[in-house]
């Protein structure tokens, strides 16, 4: 599903990684840990082919992310769901058409999408907010709608980049339910997060590997987390 | 009409469109200002333009011919003036002399005297209008001959003057026409910054787009078709304001008598009409460019 396979990426000359490789499986749960400027986002932005590694290939869906044209890309964009630290969104659009808008672009914008939007949204916790703008919202709310905005087109992966960096351990604790009911219903699940509590309780609702990034390399974290 | 309809409603056509674009905030009214008072520059430097080059025609068809004066007695000048016609008759390069009646005399002093002008009771002399062939008048030879045989003539060679209003109304027309060109030149410049900053305020909009897998061929069109109607709204201000004030320019100037002719003709109102449209192609062009650099250069 996600193959990473001897991937190398730098910034102007400063490595970042080397030599990287991974397989995920389908309907699996990662957590990918490390220290702040590790390279957890740029981890995550290669995943989404917003990035292409320099040296190696990472492939998505059995395509390589190196290959793809632009139009390509924004196809697999379709089939995975991304959720940023900072929750970008149309800010003059409300929560709801903010949400529904990945349909809306595929034309599956039906009344009956609309209703299960609704369903969505109440799924998040969000229901009564669908006509609140963006930024009325506060950073909890923000993050659940981001991600009710990555799963509205059922994707197979839902890569996370820190979805925990800007709320309290009450709503970590909720985000984290909802990534883990997203994992039971088969999606697979990557989460970047420098958090090791969340690490530690989602293990007790589901068997999550933990990666590390350090030293220019992804290891398995060990079993003290 | 039926075109501007179907202009418009390919511009409007797409919901999706012109949803994903914000309509609001300073980089609307900076695109539709820009464009309106590039639009109002470009139809006040195309009209003078058009103004000077129909200026630059008629004169140089109004001066093509050449005239002789005769003054002389009330009961000589019939004399004289059929003198005058034999010589002219006689002479190469004449292709005809007609004699300019009294009501053409009229018209010719109207700018200078009024419609009123009694002219008829006045000894007014004789004018003789020439026009002259391809290969032209010996005015050297013509000039002796009369001054031999007839002193009371006075020969006007308008060639002589003629030559250096058509190349100076040209040059204006020219420098005019170099005007139009300045103004488009810096339209697409001004356009490309106004596309520009309206893309750098709109870069997480750029984001977010791709975040959820929006192609970038609908990227690009959504900002297109909103850039593109901001900016045909914008010109089509500018413009309708530049044509206005264009309009009342002839009221002031009706009793100028020699300035009535600074007024656009019909072919000159098309092409005026037509800078909307022209700064609408522009910003096609524009911000493609300009979304597809932005898109390039987003992570």
């Amino acid at each position: 599903m996600l193959e990473i396979s001897k991937v190398s990426y730098s910034y102007g000359g400063n490595s970042v990684f080397s030599d990287v490789s991974l397989s995920v499986a389908p309907g699996s749960f990662y957590f990918l840990t490390g220290p702040s400027g590790s390279g957890k986002t740029t981890f995550i932005n290669l995943c989404a082919g917003s990035l292409i590694p320099e040296m190696g290939n990472i492939s998505v869906f059995g395509e390589e992310t190196k290959n793809m044209t632009n139009y390509e890309l924004s196809k697999m964009r379709r089939r995975l769901g991304i959720v940023h630290q900072e929750c970008e969104f149309l800010d003059h659009l409300s929560i709801e058409d903010n949400i529904i808008l990945p349909l809306s672009l595929a034309g599956l914008d039906s009344l009956k999408e609309r209703a299960n939007v609704l369903e969505l949204m109440k799924w998040v916790g969000l229901y009564s907010k669908s006509k609140v703008k963006p930024q009325e919202l506060s950073g909890g709310e923000r993050q659940r709608a981001a991600l009710a905005r990555a799963v509205i087109m059922s994707p197979d992966i839902i890569l996370a980049d820190e979805p925990t960096g800007n709320v309290d351990w009450e709503m970590s604790q909720r985000l984290l339910q909802l990534l883990v009911e997203l994992n039971k219903m088969g999606k697979t699940i990557f989460i970047s997060t420098h958090d090791l509590s969340l690490v530690r309780l989602a293990k007790s609702y589901v068997k999550a590997r933990t990666l590390r990034i350090s030293d220019l390399q992804l290891s398995q974290a060990g079993a003290d987390l | 009409m039926h075109f501007l309809f179907m202009l418009w409603k390919a511009i409007l056509n797409n919901r999706e469109h012109l949803q994903v674009v914000p309509n609001t905030g300073f980089t609307k009214w900076l695109t539709t200002f820009t464009a309106g008072a590039m639009s109002f520059l470009a139809v006040v430097g195309l009209a003078f333009s058009l103004i000077c080059s129909d200026l630059s025609n008629e004169w140089g068809e109004s001066l093509k011919n050449s005239s002789l004066r005769l003054s002389a007695p009330t009961d000589l000048l019939e004399k004289h003036t059929n003198m005058a016609l034999a010589i002219l008759e006689q002479t190469s390069g004449v292709e005809s002399a007609r004699l300019v009646g009294i009501g053409a005399k009229k018209k010719l002093l109207e700018p200078w005297l009024g419609v009123d002008f009694p002219l008829e009771a006045i000894a007014m002399p004789a004018l003789i209008e020439i026009r002259e062939t391809e290969a032209g008048v010996d005015y050297e030879g013509l000039r002796l001959r009369l001054s031999a045989e007839l002193p009371s003539a006075s020969l006007d060679n308008h060639s002589e003057w003629r030559r250096p209003i058509e190349v100076v109304s040209k040059l204006v027309s020219q420098l005019g026409m170099f005007t139009v060109i300045l103004i488009i030149l810096s339209s697409i410049s001004m356009i490309t910054m106004a596309s520009n900053a309206a893309l750098s305020a709109n870069v997480k909009v750029l984001r977010v787009l791709r975040l959820v897998g929006a192609f970038d061929t609908f990227i690009v069109t959504a900002f297109v078709r909103i850039f593109t109607l901001r900016v045909f709204l914008g010109s089509l201000t500018g413009t309708v304001c530049a044509g206005l004030v264009l309009f009342l320019i002839p009221t002031f100037s009706e009793n100028l008598g020699i300035l009535d002719v600074v007024r656009l003709e019909i072919k000159d109102t098309i092409y005026i009409a037509c800078v909307p449209f022209l700064f609408a192609i522009i910003s096609i062009f524009v911000t493609r460019n300009a979304v597809k650099s932005s898109l390039k250069r987003l992570v």
